[in-house]
């Protein structure tokens, strides 16, 4: 009798508060808090997969050369970088210069008002969708630009005033004149780990904080970028990657980058970037693409097999008392903590995760002073994709530098929410009325991600 | 590639909840912790470096003099000096982090391969080889290999006859190029430059980089086993794997199992503290204060690996073809070496510092 009523009993559903705080890409967590903590293999590769994941890991490094060459053959003509680590040292993200007209690791989206066929911009003729600022010898690059920044002072309640700066732009030497009317926008590199488990986040588990005409009130939209998926060729899909979620999977992401960003042709985008432009007299065409896709595919699942590092001190009071605010004062709203991946049999550590990316991955707008003016598939000028915050209190370990946002204006956590603007406005309000104490501990709860 | 276990990482920290009564205290002054976040910037990096930027200065007089009075004997002596440099940037390879790292220099002077085409366009032209132009060139036309090219040529075929007055312009500047990032290399460990010696010696103390000084002696271990992992992983196994010489680095001045030796010696120097006849707090007095028999294996499986390297009686880019079973052994080496570091040295600095 007593058996059977103890064994009658429901097993009490699992919670998300049971989860260790730490393990913030479940499986695919990663203990490493080095400056190689971005760099880490996902557990539970077979020996071919690991294969695989090294393999892409070297192309990651390899640097491409003009061809004809006997291997890595594909660079520019037009370029912003010969190699993939060059934009994303350690896997981490790039960074904005002090100022001038170098960058290592950021690039200009480019285009002109209107959509193209598949609803995404609408390239600048002579210039495509991106400024390639550099460029194999004897062709010149399609322009440089010129980056100064200007000042902005921001007071808190308690009178603690921040210098905060904002970018301001230029282009300058373009090798033929430019078309009235056209958009930039910067772009930081961005960090590589956890795209396999953004890749697989469940579309309901996203589209559950979608709001897109804010029913509830709250003040916060949430809307889904629905995007031209370049692989299959698929119009409409949920776009999940890149600062305005304008790409739905980690190949095509990696595709655009080595064309755009290296000028090496795959499958995917078969064709130069410079196609039609003066500078594919110095280009070197093969006779396939520069790329097969043995090596696509291994740099995608490299990306896709890359660990999210798991959070620390956890445990400290200062750090709890930080997620208590982050809750409390909306934060969370759209840095939205739990998601839960897709159940994949074929492929289990990304499967049926509960992560903590800390992201809605819906767009937001984020008020004027960060607006970029230029629409990418249904992203206005004024909304962007909220960025995950995991491993971001690891950055500057591993890049040795501190810089947020989309265009490396912040310097720091606090600079970073006192850009926050539009929807978020009301967030950054609550923060600068906390005191002293309460918007440190809220910055000590960041750098434990 | 690093695997890093969540398995690995819980077990642990069972380990460290069941160890920790054991813990005995030891007062600051006489914890090897200390002593490596104290010594390393003074001890390790900055006497490296330093070394490194100073053979790298002594390289651009040789290639000065080499342009001004072109003869076999001074190409020869640039050679040698090329050799110099690139010695001590090889052990330099054991701490890839720091400013080497964040201000990236180590792919503004060590991109391979060399972007053929390009440089045969280069020197097909007039451009002055100003500074400034070599500055904004591609990476693939900048650093240790180009010159190397225009040194050595294909597999250590260069006469003197071959330098005409453009390459021996374009090797000028390149040296000098790569002494310029060389300083900046040891201006950024400099308490009166970039000080990122502060930020090791600070650790768990104000640091901005590393929190804990747990966050700091990891990082000189994952930079230790980094170059571990590079050599056995990268730079042997992708040529051997895929059995092919054109995946190999250094092939004009047949330099591969010399580079190798280099960043395994590099390594062990800093694992065991003693650098440019410094002697360091090191890793070594760390892990043998804990577990002496690790210590002891892990110094023997360094000596191993690097007297496996000098064994090879063949170029490596032909040894991947003609002696296999050896390359086999050499990388079981450097496995086994790298696993004992990761799942054996790495718990051990997790479980005895862990503020």
């Amino acid at each position: 009798m007593l058996l059977a009523a103890t064994g009658c009993k429901e097993p009490e559903p699992f919670q998300e508060t049971w989860l260790d705080e730490r393990i913030s890409g479940g499986e695919a967590t990663t203990f490493d808090a080095s400056s190689g903590a971005y760099g880490n293999t996902i557990d539970g590769l077979s020996g071919q997969d690991e294969h695989i994941h090294s393999l892409g890991d070297r192309m990651f490094e390899a640097s491409f050369v003009k061809g004809p060459a006997p291997i890595f053959s594909g660079l520019g003509p037009v370029y912003n970088q010969a190699s993939c680590v060059s934009c994303h040292p350690n896997e981490g993200r790039g960074k904005a210069p002090e100022s001038g007209n170098s960058y290592e690791s950021m690039f200009f989206k480019i285009s002109m008002s209107g959509e193209d066929e598949h609803g995404g911009p609408l390239p600048v003729p002579g210039f495509g969708l991106q400024i390639q600022d550099r460029a194999v010898y004897g062709a010149l690059p399609e322009a440089k630009v010129n980056l100064t920044w200007l000042p902005k002072a921001v007071s808190f309640k308690d009178g603690e005033v921040v210098e905060l700066r904002y970018p301001q732009y230029e282009i300058i030497n373009p090798y033929m004149p430019l078309a009235e009317g056209y958009k930039i926008s910067p772009r930081i590199a961005r960090s590589n780990f956890g795209m396999g488990l953004i890749e697989s986040i469940d579309e309901s588990s996203i589209m559950a904080h979608a709001d897109p005409n804010d029913e509830d009130g709250d003040g916060i939209s949430g809307r889904p970028n629905y995007v031209y998926d370049y692989v299959n060729h698929n119009q409409k899909q949920l776009g999940r990657l890149g600062w305005k979620a304008a790409v739905p999977d980690i190949k095509g992401q990696v595709a655009k980058a080595l064309v755009e960003d290296i000028g090496a042709t795959t499958s995917v985008f078969p064709k130069k970037v410079a196609e039609g432009q003066e500078q594919m007299k110095s280009a070197y065409l093969p006779p396939t693409t520069d790329i097969p896709d043995s090596i696509l595919n291994a740099l995608t699942f490299y990306m896709r097999t890359l660990a999210v590092p798991a959070r620390r001190n956890v445990d400290d009071p200062q750090v709890i008392q930080g997620q208590r605010i982050f809750k409390s004062i909306g934060c969370v709203k759209c840095h939205a903590d739990v998601h839960t991946t897709k159940v994949d049999v074929r492929f289990k550590p990304l499967s049926g995760q509960i992560i903590r990316p800390y992201s809605d991955f819906l767009l937001h707008d984020m008020g004027p002073e960060l607006a970029d003016n230029r629409t990418e598939f249904e992203a206005t000028g004024q909304e962007w994709r909220t960025p995950p915050l995991w491993g971001v209190g690891l950055s500057k370990r591993v890049t040795g530098h501190s810089q947020l946002l989309h265009d490396g204006r912040a310097r720091s956590f606090k600079e970073a929410i006192l850009w926050h603007g539009g929807e978020a406005q009301p967030v950054k309000q609550v923060f600068t009325q906390l005191g002293a104490g309460n918007r440190a501990a809220l910055i000590r709860f960041l750098e434990s991600l | 590639m690093k695997i890093n276990s969540i398995l690995g990482t819980v077990l642990l920290a069972s380990i460290a909840l069941t160890s920790c009564k054991k813990e005995t205290d030891s007062t600051p002054a006489t914890d090897p912790a200390n002593e490596i976040l104290a010594d390393f910037g003074s001890k390790i990096a900055i006497p490296t470096y330093s070394d490194l930027d100073a053979k790298a200065d002594i390289l651009t007089e040789k290639v000065t003099t080499l342009k001004n009075a072109p003869t076999q004997a001074n190409l020869e002596a640039a050679q040698n000096q090329w050799f110099e440099v690139r010695t001590a940037w090889e052990q330099s390879e054991g701490m890839l982090f720091g400013p080497v790292a964040d201000q990236g220099l180590d792919p503004a002077i060590d991109t391979w391969p060399v972007s053929q085409v390009e440089v045969d366009s280069l020197l097909n032209t007039a451009e002055p080889f100003t500074d400034p132009f070599i500055e904004q060139l591609g990476e693939g036309l900048k650093g240790f290999h180009p010159m190397e090219y225009l040194l050595f040529g294909q597999a250590r075929t260069r006469k003197i006859a071959d330098l005409d007055s453009r390459k021996l312009d374009y090797l000028v500047a390149l040296a000098t190029n790569l002494a310029k990032k060389t300083e900046a290399m040891h201006h950024g460990w400099m308490t009166n430059g970039g000080n990122f010696s502060t930020e090791l010696s600070t650790a768990g103390k104000g640091s901005a980089t590393f929190a804990k000084r747990q966050d700091g002696v990891l990082e000189i271990a994952n930079a230790v086993i980094g170059i571990v992992d590079e050599v056995g992983n990268g730079k042997i196994e992708e040529p051997f794997a895929a059995k092919d010489s054109l995946l190999e680095e250094s092939p004009f001045a047949i330099n591969s199992w010399t580079d190798f030796t280099n960043n395994l010696q590099g390594a062990k120097n800093i694992y065991v503290g003693t650098v440019q006849g410094n002697t360091a707090g090191s890793l070594h007095s760390l892990i043998a204060k804990y577990n002496s028999t690790l210590d002891v294996q892990i110094q023997q499986k360094f000596d191993q690996a690097i007297a496996s390297l000098s064994a090879y009686t063949t170029p490596f880019g032909r040894s991947i073809h003609s002696q296999p079973s050896q390359v086999q052994s050499t990388q079981t080496v450097l496995k086994s070496l790298q696993m004992q570091m990761e799942d054996e040295m790495i718990p051990l600095i997790q479980l005895q510092v862990k503020d």
